[in-house]
């Protein structure tokens, strides 16, 4: 049998993934963290001396806190499972992200097992976060200088 | 090609311990010992690994009544980088070791190795199996266990189980090994870690297809 050949049965013979039905999961699922989200955020201005401006950063933090308390209990995969990628994007997915690779690498040490492998899976999220920062600041700041848009 | 062994060397005992997902399987009643901590109460994954090679490896001595000392090779392998689990049961059972990683032919290819070391008539009793432990493996290859990535309805899942066969010379009222053939490697471009039964069965049929020609086989029924 031929690559392509094979290729192609291989391709007859596997279920499709259920696109809409994961999709309908996804947006709902993160749908719903995003609610939680906006509720912490509520709080904050409620509550304490919050703006909108500024209840970001201890909303982010609080949500992060849930999806770490989740992931060290072994729920967030279960959610993971079946949100795909409504539990994947939010920023409670890069707490996941970051907590499970310092439960698994909790046995090989604090500074190599943890510390070294922490970001194994979120790094990319931070690397590419902070690069593409940089750049979209950069063409803000030529287009604040050449007068077409203002900061 | 296919080896023909002369002596028929027989599969004397086997010993199988399995974690709590396996269990749940239709062949729980197969299992020697099934442990309800995937750790087997110890303090890491790999640790627990290596405790239950050796507890599949002591359960096939005892079916037969041999000690270890009696055991002249063992043969095995898992998936964790350098094969450690299986090295360090291999210091623990001090039985001369050799060790195998054919991925999932582990198994195969060391009960093969088995019997061509009985043919030579270098063993009298060996020991061959495979094993693997779900959360050390997912390390070692894919994703920290709590990470919630979505696995498509085509993922494999690794077990957490050690199987270990008694491989001895030829007695009648034991299953014997006649033929083996080793198979090739086989790659269709097949890419998906998520789909790794599309990656292997090419090799497989290949493997099988080749052994039944080559004995005049319709199948592999007995």
């Amino acid at each position: 049998m031929e690559k392509e050949q094979y290729q192609q049965l291989e391709q007859n013979v596997t279920p499709k993934p259920p696109y809409l039905k994961n999709v309908a999961k996804a947006f709902f699922v993160g749908g719903f963290i995003c609610a939680i989200g906006q509720a912490v955020s509520l709080f904050y201005i409620i509550f304490f001396n919050f703006t909108e401006a500024t209840a970001g950063n201890p909303t982010v933090a609080t949500v992060v806190f849930f999806s770490m308390i989740l992931t060290g209990l072994g729920l967030y995969k279960r959610i993971g499972q079946f949100a795909g990628a409504g539990s994947a994007v939010p920023v409670t997915g890069f707490g996941n992200a970051v907590v499970s690779a310092a439960i698994e690498h909790r046995s090989e040490g604090l500074v190599l097992g943890v510390g070294g492998n922490l970001f194994k899976l979120a790094g990319s999220v931070v690397l590419f976060g902070v690069v593409s920062a940089f750049f979209v600041a950069l063409i803000k700041y030529i287009l604040v200088t050449i007068g077409v848009v203002s900061w | 090609m296919v080896i023909l062994f002369q002596t028929k060397p027989s599969l004397l005992a086997g010993g199988v311990v399995a974690g709590p997902l396996e269990n749940r399987s239709v062949f729980s009643q197969y299992f020697d010992s099934v442990y309800d901590d995937e750790r087997w109460q110890m303090k890491t994954n790999e640790q627990g690994h290596r405790k239950m090679i050796e507890e599949a490896c002591e359960y096939a001595m005892k079916k037969m009544g041999v000690q270890k000392g009696d055991i002249d090779y063992l043969m095995g392998g898992d998936l964790v980088n350098q094969m450690t689990p299986t090295n360090f049961a291999a210091r623990d059972l001090e039985i001369p070791f050799i060790g195998l990683f054919s991925a999932c032919a582990t198994s195969v290819s060391s009960v093969i190795i088995a019997c061509l070391l009985t043919e030579l008539g270098a063993a009298n009793f060996s020991l061959a199996g495979a094993s693997s432990q779900h959360n050390a493996i997912e390390r070692q290859f894919r994703y920290p266990i709590n990470y919630g990535a979505q696995k498509p309805q085509t993922a494999q899942w690794t077990v957490t189980a050690a199987g270990y066969a008694l491989i001895g010379k030829h007695r009648e009222e034991y299953p014997s090994i006649e033929a083996a053939t080793i198979g090739k490697s086989v790659d269709y471009g097949m890419d998906d870690p998520f789909h790794m039964g599309a990656a292997m069965a090419p090799a497989a049929f290949q493997t099988i297809q080749s052994h039944l020609q080559q004995r005049n086989q319709k199948n592999l029924s007995l």
